[in-house]
C-alpha cells in the first residue's frame, strides 16, 4: 500500500485539521512533541520520508480516542498501522520494549517446524478435551510468565481460572498445543509479513481441529481475530471474548456466586472497548456477584483512559505518565481493586507501580486483577494449580 | 374569490411571507404552535453585524401580522391534517386548549401574580421559570395569556373523589390556606377527618415518590382543615332552598354526609336518619380517638349541619323503626342508602362465644360511644386490616399489657396501611405472621388460650393475594384471656325486608348501577360500604359525589351528564427534573409513646405552618396547571374558562408556506465538552436570555455556578455541527452569533477578554467581516483556531479547563476561562417527521425540506403547492430567512394565479 | 553429501572465557569450527535477546560462557547471568527447542582447553539433532534479522 491508498481508506483526506485529537491524545497531554494532527498534516502533504523516518510515528497507542471525538471520522489508528508497515519496510522499527524479547519471540513462533512446549501450565485440575466445539484461546501468557516474571503475576493464571470457570460451566475446551501468537503486535509495528504468516499457521490449525467457536482471554487476540485476520484468512468460527461469555451464562443463571465484599473499578481495555465496543458485558459480570461494589472512573467506556504502552514498542516516560495519571483515577474512585479484562493492561499497570524509582512519586498501589480471577474467586472453587 | 394561503411557523420568515402575501390581497392563515409568534429572533439579545436590539425591530413586524386585516393569526395551534392539492388544499387545524379566552383576555397579567405554580420557562431555555398560566414574553403577540396543562397529575387520577390534590398543594407553598381549603372543601366536605384517616393512594402514586419521598399530601390536608377551622370567622350560610323534594338519606358516614352536602347545595331537603346516637358513621364508632379525636368530626359535621341537612339520631330504618315504605309515605322522593358495613364477619371457630371474645367493629364502636369495656391484660387480635390495629391500640389504651396481632398472611398481604402497622414498634404490640387460630380455649366461660396453627402461603386466590394453606402438625397454643376478632365486615341489610326485591350480591352488598349508584327499585340509590364492602373514606365520599349527581338527575327527569374524559396522566419521565435534589419529606411530630398510651389523646399533632410551606415547596406540580383556580378568581375579563376543549378549525387554502424554524442539537451527547455536568458550560443560546435585558438575569452576565459576572470568557465553535457523528452540516450562524456574543461581554463589562476557538470563520455576509475585524480590533475578541477535544473543570473555582492543540506549534495546551459559551448545532425544529407526514412532503436526512429543483424552482417542496423557506429550508441567518420569506410569498401568489406547471414532474 | 554442519554463536567474556578461546588458539589445540565467537565485557550483561536474536539468525546452538563465581571482573557478572539464563532457558524451552541447543558455561581464562572441549561436545550434540527448527522455516520472506544478514553478506 502506498501513501495515497493509505489516505484514501483510512479517510484521511477528510482532515479538518481542528487538532481536536491532540488535545484529546494522551500522549499529547505528556510529550510537547507529538501531534496525531501533525502526522495527518504531513499525510496529507506528501512527506512521507518524515513521517516514515520519524521515530514518534512507533509512539502512537492505537487507542483511538482520536477516531472516537473525530468530526471527520478519520480512522487514524488504522492510518498509523498502515504507515508503520510503510516505515518498517524502510527499516524503521520503532523502540521494542525489553530489548525486543515478545517480537522476536513472535517472529521465532512464526516458523512453521516448532513444536512448543507451551501448555507445560495445564495441570490436571484443568480440564480440556479433543472433542469440544469450542476452542479457548490462551495467547502468549506462557512466555509472558517469563518474561515478566518481576511483576509478582503469572499471566497463566488468566487463563487458568477460564478453563475453571468453563470447566465449571459444563464446558471442557480445546486448547492448541502449538498455538501461534495472534500476531497483533506485529501488525500494529508494521511486520505484516510475519503477521501474514502468523495468521495462515493460526487458521490451518483452527481449521484443523473442527472447532465452532474461539473463546478469547485477550482483548488484543479477539481484536485481531475478528477485525484483522478476515483480511488474509478465513476463519469460520463464532468469536467471543470470555466476559461476552460470561455475560450470557450469568443472564441464563447458570453460574452460583459466594459474597465478595470488595469496592472495584474497571478500566476498559482499548482493544475490548472503543475497537470492539464492548463495554456493558464485563461490568455486568462483576456486578453479577453479590457483595462487589463497581464504581466508575473519571473516564469510562468509550472515553476510558489507555493503559499507556502498545505493541511494546516506544515504551518512554511518557507511556509512564499516562499509567499514573489512569491509577489516580482507579484511586480516586475509592476502590480496593482495579480490574481488567486485558493482560497486556494488567502487566503496563503492574510495571508503573513496580518500576517507581526512587522519586517520591504519588501513590499509585491498588491491587490489579483480571475479571475471571475476581470471578473464580467467586465460585467457592478450590484452586489447585 | 380571494387567494387564501396557510403559512405554518410565526418565526420572522413566516411573519415576512404572512405580510407579503396579505398585502398582495391574500387571507393568511398565520399557524404557530406556540402561544406567540416571533420565533428564535424574538429569543436574541442583538442581531449581527448591526447589534440592533432583536425584539425592537423585530416587534413592528409582529404587530403589523398581527393587526393586519387579512392575516388571521392562529396561535397555540397545529397543522393537523392537509388533503387536496395546490389551488384548493384542505387543511385542518388543531387549536389547542388554551383556557383562557383570546377574545377577552387583556394580558394584564393579574392571574400569574397569583398563579402558585413555577415552571421552567421555555423562552428562557430553562435558566428562569415562569408561571403555569403565562405570556412567554412581555411583548407576545397575541397579547394574551395560555394556561399549561400537562395532564392529570397522578395524585389526582389516584383520588377516588378527583380531588385537586396539585392544587391545593400548591396554594398551601404559597402561604394560601383559606384559598387551599375551600378547594378542597368542595369535594371533600371532612377535610380535617380526611386529612388524618385517609389512606392516601395519592401519595403512593405521587411523582415525587420516585425522586425520594412522596409529598405528605395528607399531612397537608390535615393542616390547612385545621388551620381553616382554628381561624374561621365568616358563619356558613345555609344553602338555598331551590327544591320542594326532599331527600332522605340512610346513615351518616363519610357516604351519606358527602351526599347530603351536595344535595343541600343543589337546593334539596334533606334529611339524614342515623341509627347510632352519633353521626358520623365508621368515622365516628369506628376510628379510635387517637387517630381521629371526637371534637374534629363534630365540628365538621356541625359545619354540614349549618348548610341545612337535618341529622336524626337514633333514628334507625328498617327493623326497629321507620321502613322504606315510611318514607315515601312522609314524602320523600329519593332514599340513599349508606349505612356501611357495621356487621362483623364470624371465625366460625369454637369457642367464639365464649365471654371474653370481642368483635372488632363492636369493640370499637362501644369504646367510642363511651361505654366501659375493659379487655383483660392478654389480648391476641385476629386480623390484619386497620380495624386489627385500630382494636390492638386501644386494648393498650385500656390497660391490657401484651397484645398480639395474629394475621395469617405475611406482612406483604396485610391490607393495614403502613403507619398503622410501623405503630406496632412505638406502640409495643406484637404483630405475628403466618398464623390463624384453630379453637379458642375457656373455662368457666371466660377465654383462656388459643389454639393456633402456622400457616404457609400457596397460589394467589381470588383476591390476588396469596392463600394461606394451614401447616399439618404445627399446632401450637397462646394463653391469653382476651380475644377481639377483626376479620371482615358486611353491611347490615336489615332494614331490606326480606321479599323486599332489592338486588343483594353473594357478599351481602347492595347492587347498584355503577354510573347513577341507582339500585334496581327506583328512586333508591346506595354507595359507600353498602355497596363495596369495606373500602375507604373517600371511596365512600366519592360515592355520596355520584350519588348526588345520580339523585339530582333522576328528581329532575333528566340523564346524567356526560363525564369529562380526564387528560392522561403525567408520569415521572415527562416530569421537568432539572434543577431538583433529593430532599426527604418532612417527618409528622407525634405524642411521645410512653404519655400517649396513658389516654386517647391524638398522636400526631399535625405541621407547623414552616412545616407545611416547605414539605408543600417539595411538590413537583406535576400536571402543571394544578387547578386552583386562583387565577378565574382575579381575572376581571371573566377570559379564564378551565373546561375548555381542543378544537378544530377547516380552512380551505390555496398554498402552504412551510417556515417551521429550529431548535437546538442536544450538546449534551458530546461527553467530551461537559454541558449538562459542568456548571459554567452554556450554550449560545442560554448565553441570548442571559444577556437579554428580558431575560432571567435582568440582562445581567451572570455565570451559572457563582453568580460571578466573568472577565474571561471562552466560545466553541462547531459544537455538533461539522461532525461526521453528529451532523455533518455546518449551522451558518454560528461563527457570527459567536463574534456578536464575544463583542455584547464586552459591551457589558468593558475589559473583558473573549476567545474564540473556530474551525474556519464563516463572515459570508454583507459587512460580516468588517464586524469581526472590529471585534478583534476593538473588542478584546481572540481567535484560536482549532477544536478543543476537552473540557475539565477546576473544582476550586468552578472554571472550565479547555484542553486544546495550538496547530502553530503542535503543542497540547489547556486554556481556563471562567465561562464557555458552546456554539451548538441548529436542527429543523422538533416534531419536523410529523409535520412532514402530515403535509405530505418529502424531508431531506437531516429534516430539512427536500427540494428537488434547487435551480428553478428553488423553494418548492416535493409537494405541488407547498413552499419552504427560512431554516425549514436550510441553515441561514435571519436576513436570509426574511428574504426566502418574501420569496415563497412570490412563489405561492405566482403558483396559485398562474397556476403554471413547473419543469419539474409533477411539480408547481 | 551434505553433511550437517550446525552454527553455533558463542557470547564469550572478555576477561575470562574470549582469553581461554585465545589461548586455545595459540597453543594449536584443534577443535570444530562451527563456532562464531561473540565477545562481551561480562556473562552479566548478556540480554536474553541476543540469545533469540541468533536463533532468528539461524544458529543451530547458543553459547553463553563467562568467569567462575569469583572471578568475576565486575564481581557479580556469573550470578546475574545465571539469573537471566533460567529465564531464557524457560523461553527457549516453551519454544520448543532441545535443551541441548542452549548452553551456559562457566570458563576461566586459563582453560583453553575445556573451552575446546565444549565446542566439540556441542557440536557433536547438534549434529545429532539436526538444523535449528527456527531455521529458515519461514514460508514467507524470513526474519528482518535474516534477511539483514543476508543483505550484509551479499
Amino acid at each position: 500500500m502506498n501513501l495515497e491508498d493509505i489516505i484514501k481508506e483510512t479517510k484521511t483526506f477528510y482532515c479538518l485539521e481542528c487538532g481536536k485529537c491532540s488535545s484529546i491524545c494522551p500522549i499529547s497531554r505528556y510529550d510537547p512533541a507529538y501531534s496525531p494532527r501533525v502526522m495527518v498534516e504531513d499525510a496529507l502533504l506528501g512527506l512521507e520520508d518524515g513521517l516514515v523516518h520519524n521515530n514518534k510515528l512507533f509512539s502512537c497507542l492505537t487507542c483511538g480516542a482520536c477516531q472516537l471525538k473525530c468530526p471527520s471520522d478519520v480512522n487514524f489508528p488504522l492510518f498509523i498501522q498502515k504507515m508503520r508497515a510503510i516505515a518498517s519496510n524502510n527499516g524503521q522499527h520503532g523502540d521494542c520494549a525489553h530489548s525486543g524479547t515478545t517480537q522476536s519471540l513472535t517472529r521465532l513462533m512464526a516458523n512453521s517446524t516448532i513444536q512448543q512446549r507451551r501448555l507445560e501450565w495445564l495441570s490436571d485440575g484443568y480440564r480440556t478435551s479433543d472433542q469440544s466445539e469450542v476452542l479457548f484461546w490462551v495467547g502468549c501468557a506462557p512466555y509472558f510468565d517469563t518474561v515478566f516474571e518481576d511483576l509478582g503475576f503469572k499471566v497463566t493464571d488468566i487463563a487458568k481460572a477460564s478453563l475453571r470457570i468453563l470447566n465449571l460451566l459444563g464446558i471442557e475446551p480445546k486448547v492448541l498445543p502449538n498455538e501461534k501468537c495472534c500476531g497483533h503486535d506485529m501488525l500494529w509495528t508494521g511486520d505484516v509479513d510475519t503477521f501474514e504468516e502468523l495468521a495462515q499457521q493460526n487458521a490451518a490449525m483452527i481449521k484443523e481441529a473442527g472447532v465452532e467457536k474461539i473463546i478469547f482471554s485477550c482483548p488484543e487476540c479477539y481484536r485481531t481475530f475478528k477485525e484483522d485476520y478476515p483480511n488474509y484468512v478465513d476463519i469460520d468460527c463464532e468469536l467471543q471474548h470470555i466476559s461476552e461469555f460470561l455475560s450470557e451464562a450469568i443472564e441464563k443463571d447458570g453460574l452460583r456466586f459466594k459474597e465478595i465484599r470488595k469496592k472495584v473499578t474497571y478500566q476498559d481495555p482499548c482493544r475490548l472497548g472503543r475497537h470492539l465496543g464492548v463495554y456493558e458485558p464485563p461490568r455486568e459480570v462483576i456486578q453479577a456477584i453479590p457483595g462487589v461494589e463497581l464504581v466508575e472512573m473519571k473516564h469510562n467506556r468509550e472515553e476510558s483512559l489507555c493503559c499507556g504502552t502498545s505493541a511494546f514498542t516506544n515504551c518512554d516516560l511518557y507511556s509512564k505518565q499516562i499509567r499514573v495519571e489512569r491509577l489516580l483515577e482507579a484511586k480516586a474512585t475509592g476502590a480496593d481493586t482495579l480490574i481488567t479484562t486485558c493482560p497486556k493492561c494488567q502487566i503496563h499497570f503492574r510495571c508503573a507501580m513496580v518500576n517507581k524509582g526512587e522519586e517520591k512519586g504519588p501513590d499509585i498501589e491498588i491491587e490489579v486483577m483480571d475479571m475471571v480471577n475476581l470471578v473464580a474467586n467467586a465460585l467457592e472453587v478450590q484452586d489447585d494449580g | 374569490m380571494a387567494e387564501s394561503a396557510l403559512v405554518i411557523g410565526g418565526g420572522v420568515a413566516g411573519i415576512q411571507a404572512s405580510i407579503d402575501l396579505a398585502n398582495m390581497g391574500f387571507q393568511v392563515y398565520l399557524v404557530e404552535r406556540s402561544p406567540s409568534i416571533g420565533g428564535r429572533m424574538a429569543q436574541l439579545d442583538k442581531t449581527f453585524p448591526t447589534n440592533d436590539c432583536a425584539m425592537c425591530i423585530l416587534g413592528p413586524k409582529m404587530i403589523e401580522c398581527y393587526r393586519h386585516q387579512n392575516i388571521k393569526l392562529l396561535s397555540y395551534s397545529e397543522v393537523a391534517a392537509v388533503a387536496g392539492e395546490l389551488g384548493n388544499f384542505e387543511v385542518k387545524v388543531l387549536r389547542k386548549p388554551s383556557y383562557v379566552d383570546e377574545t377577552k383576555c387583556t394580558g394584564c397579567g393579574e392571574c400569574a401574580e397569583v398563579c402558585p405554580v413555577e415552571l421552567k420557562s421555555e423562552f428562557d431555555q430553562g435558566m428562569g421559570n415562569r408561571k403555569a398560566i403565562y405570556k412567554p414574553f412581555a411583548q407576545a403577540i397575541p397579547n394574551v395569556y395560555v394556561i399549561d396543562k400537562k395532564g392529570t397529575p397522578p395524585c389526582k387520577a389516584a383520588c377516588p373523589v378527583g380531588l385537586d390534590v396539585q392544587g391545593y398543594v400548591a396554594l398551601i407553598a404559597q402561604g394560601k390556606f383559606k384559598e387551599a381549603f375551600h378547594l378542597i372543601r368542595q369535594k371533600i366536605v371532612l377535610p380535617a377527618t380526611v386529612g388524618r384517616v385517609c389512606t392516601h393512594p395519592c401519595e403512593r402514586e405521587c411523582n415525587r415518590g420516585k425522586l425520594d419521598e412522596p409529598i405528605a399530601i395528607a399531612a397537608l390536608k390535615r393542616f390547612v382543615a385545621d388551620y381553616a377551622l382554628d381561624t374561621r370567622t365568616e358563619e356558613i350560610v345555609p344553602a338555598a332552598r331551590t327544591q320542594d323534594a326532599r331527600v332522605a338519606v340512610v346513615g351518616s358516614g363519610p357516604a351519606g354526609l358527602t351526599a347530603a352536602n351536595d344535595l343541600v347545595l343543589l337546593g334539596y331537603g334533606v334529611t339524614i336518619f342515623e341509627a347510632l346516637p352519633v353521626p358520623g358513621g365508621m368515622l365516628a364508632v369506628g376510628i379510635p380517638d387517637y387517630r381521629l379525636p371526637k371534637e374534629v368530626l363534630r365540628r365538621e359535621i356541625e359545619d354540614i349541619q349549618r348548610l341545612g341537612v337535618e341529622i336524626r339520631l337514633n333514628s334507625p330504618v328498617g327493623k326497629n323503626g321507620l321502613t322504606l315504605d315510611d318514607l315515601w309515605q312522609e314524602g320523600y322522593k329519593a332514599i340513599f342508602i349508606a349505612v356501611g358495613a357495621h356487621k362483623s364477619a364470624k371465625l366460625d371457630i369454637p369457642g367464639e362465644d365464649f365471654e371474653g371474645v370481642y368483635h372488632g367493629v363492636s369493640f370499637l364502636r362501644d369504646v367510642n360511644l363511651g361505654e366501659k369495656v375493659t379487655p383483660g391484660e392478654k389480648i391476641a387480635v385476629v386480623g390484619g386490616g386497620n380495624v386489627a390495629i385500630d382494636a390492638a391500640r386501644t386494648a393498650l389504651r385500656l390497660g391490657s399489657r401484651e397484645v398480639t396481632i395474629i394475621y395469617r398472611r405475611s406482612r406483604q398481604e396485610m391490607p393495614a396501611s403502613d403507619e398503622e402497622i410501623a405503630e406496632a414498634e412505638h406502640e409495643g404490640f406484637k404483630i405475628q405472621y403466618l398464623v390463624n387460630p384453630v379453637r379458642i380455649l375457656g373455662e368457666d366461660g371466660g377465654v383462656s388460650g388459643m389454639e393456633c396453627i402456622q400457616m404457609e402461603l400457596g397460589e394467589p386466590d381470588a383476591s390476588g393475594r396469596r392463600r394461606p394453606i394451614a401447616v399439618e402438625g404445627s399446632q401450637f397454643t397462646i394463653d391469653l384471656d382476651t380475644v377481639i376478632l377483626a376479620v371482615g365486615q358486611s353491611p347490615d341489610l336489615a332494614l331490606l325486608s326480606k321479599d323486599s326485591g332489592f338486588q343483594v350480591s353473594p357478599r351481602g352488598t347492595l347492587v347498584v348501577d355503577g354510573k347513577s349508584l341507582a339500585t334496581n327499585m327506583p328512586g333508591v340509590f346506595a354507595g359507600g360500604d353498602a355497596v363495596l364492602g369495606p373500602a375507604t373514606v373517600v371511596q365512600a365520599m366519592a360515592a355520596g359525589h355520584r350519588a348526588a349527581i345520580g339523585i339530582d338527575s333522576y328528581l329532575r327527569g333528566d340523564t346524567i351528564p356526560p363525564e369529562q374524559e380526564p387528560l392522561p396522566t403525567v408520569t415521572i419521565e415527562d416530569v421537568d427534573l432539572r434543577g431538583k435534589e433529593r430532599k426527604n419529606r418532612v417527618t409528622m411530630p407525634t405524642a411521645p409513646v410512653k404519655q400517649r398510651l396513658s389516654d386517647f389523646r391524638e398522636v400526631n399533632l399535625g405541621l407547623s405552618e414552616e412545616m407545611a410551606i416547605e414539605e408543600a415547596k417539595r411538590c413537583l406540580n406535576c400536571g402543571g396547571c394544578s387547578g386552583c383556580r386562583e387565577c378565574e378568581k382575579v381575572c376581571q375579563a371573566k377570559a379564564i374558562n378551565h373546561e375548555m376543549k381542543e378544537q378544530f378549525l377547516s380552512l380551505n387554502v390555496g398554498a402552504i408556506i412551510l417556515a417551521s424554524g429550529f431548535d437546538f442539537y442536544d450538546v449534551s451527547k458530546l461527553g467530551e465538552y461537559g454541558y449538562g455536568k459542568i456548571a459554567n458550560v452554556i450554550t449560545a443560546i442560554e448565553y441570548e436570555r442571559l444577556t437579554s435585558a428580558s431575560g432571567p438575569t435582568s440582562g445581567e452576565l451572570r455565570r451559572p455556578s457563582d453568580g460571578k459576572i466573568p472577565s474571561k470568557i471562552a466560545f466553541i465553535q462547531c459544537v455538533g455541527s461539522r461532525d461526521f457523528k453528529n451532523l455533518p452540516y455546518c449551522s451558518s450562524v454560528c461563527c457570527m452569533h459567536a463574534t456578536k456574543e464575544a463583542i455584547l461581554a464586552y459591551e457589558h463589562r468593558p475589559g473583558t477578554r473573549s476567545t474564540i476557538f473556530y474551525m474556519d470563520l464563516r463572515a459570508v455576509g454583507k459587512r460580516f467581516q468588517e464586524y469581526v475585524t472590529r471585534a478583534k480590533e476593538e473588542y478584546n475578541v481572540t481567535y484560536i483556531r482549532g477544536r478543543p477535544g476537552e473540557i475539565d473543570v477546576n473544582t476550586a473555582n468552578g472554571n472550565p479547563i479547555i484542553w486544546h492543540e495550538d496547530t502553530t506549534t503542535g503543542e497540547t495546551k489547556t486554556f481556563e476561562p471562567e465561562l464557555v459559551i458552546l456554539s451548538q448545532g441548529l436542527v429543523p425544529s422538533t416534531g419536523i417527521e410529523k409535520l412532514a407526514s402530515i403535509l405530505g412532503i418529502s424531508l431531506d436526512k437531516y429534516g430539512f425540506a427536500e427540494i428537488p429543483d434547487k435551480l428553478f424552482y428553488p423553494l418548492d417542496t416535493t409537494r405541488p403547492g407547498i413552499f419552504a423557506c427560512g431554516y425549514a429550508h436550510s441553515p441561514r441567518d435571519i436576513p436570509d430567512s426574511v428574504v426566502q420569506g418574501s420569496a415563497a410569498a412570490a412563489r405561492a401568489a405566482e403558483a396559485t394565479a398562474a397556476r403554471v406547471p413547473s419543469l419539474v414532474a409533477g411539480g408547481i | 553429501m551434505n553433511e550437517f554442519e550446525p552454527r553455533i554463536i558463542a557470547f564469550a567474556c572478555n576477561w575470562c572465557t574470549y582469553a581461554a578461546a585465545d589461548l586455545a588458539g595459540t597453543s594449536r589445540i584443534h577443535y570444530a569450527p562451527n563456532v562464531r565467537v561473540v565477545r562481551v565485557m561480562c556473562s552479566g550483561m548478556v540480554n536474553p535477546i541476543y540469545a533469540l536474536k541468533a536463533f532468528e539468525g539461524g544458529a543451530d546452538g547458543v553459547l553463553i560462557a563467562g568467569c567462575n563465581y569469583s572471578d568475576c571482573h565486575y564481581l557479580n557478572g556469573p550470578i546475574k547471568c545465571d539469573a537471566m539464563f533460567a529465564r531464557l532457558k524457560k523461553l527457549v524451552h516453551t519454544l520448543g527447542l532441545e535443551d541441548e541447543r542452549l548452553r551456559r558455561e562457566r570458563i576461566s581464562a586459563s582453560e583453553g582447553v575445556i573451552f575446546a572441549r565444549v565446542i566439540d561436545e556441542m557440536v557433536e550434540q547438534l549434529k545429532k539433532l539436526g538444523p535449528s527448527p527456527l531455521k529458515g522455516a519461514r514460508e514467507k520472506a524470513p526474519s528482518p534479522f535474516e534477511r539483514a544478514r543476508e543483505e550484509a553478506t551479499v
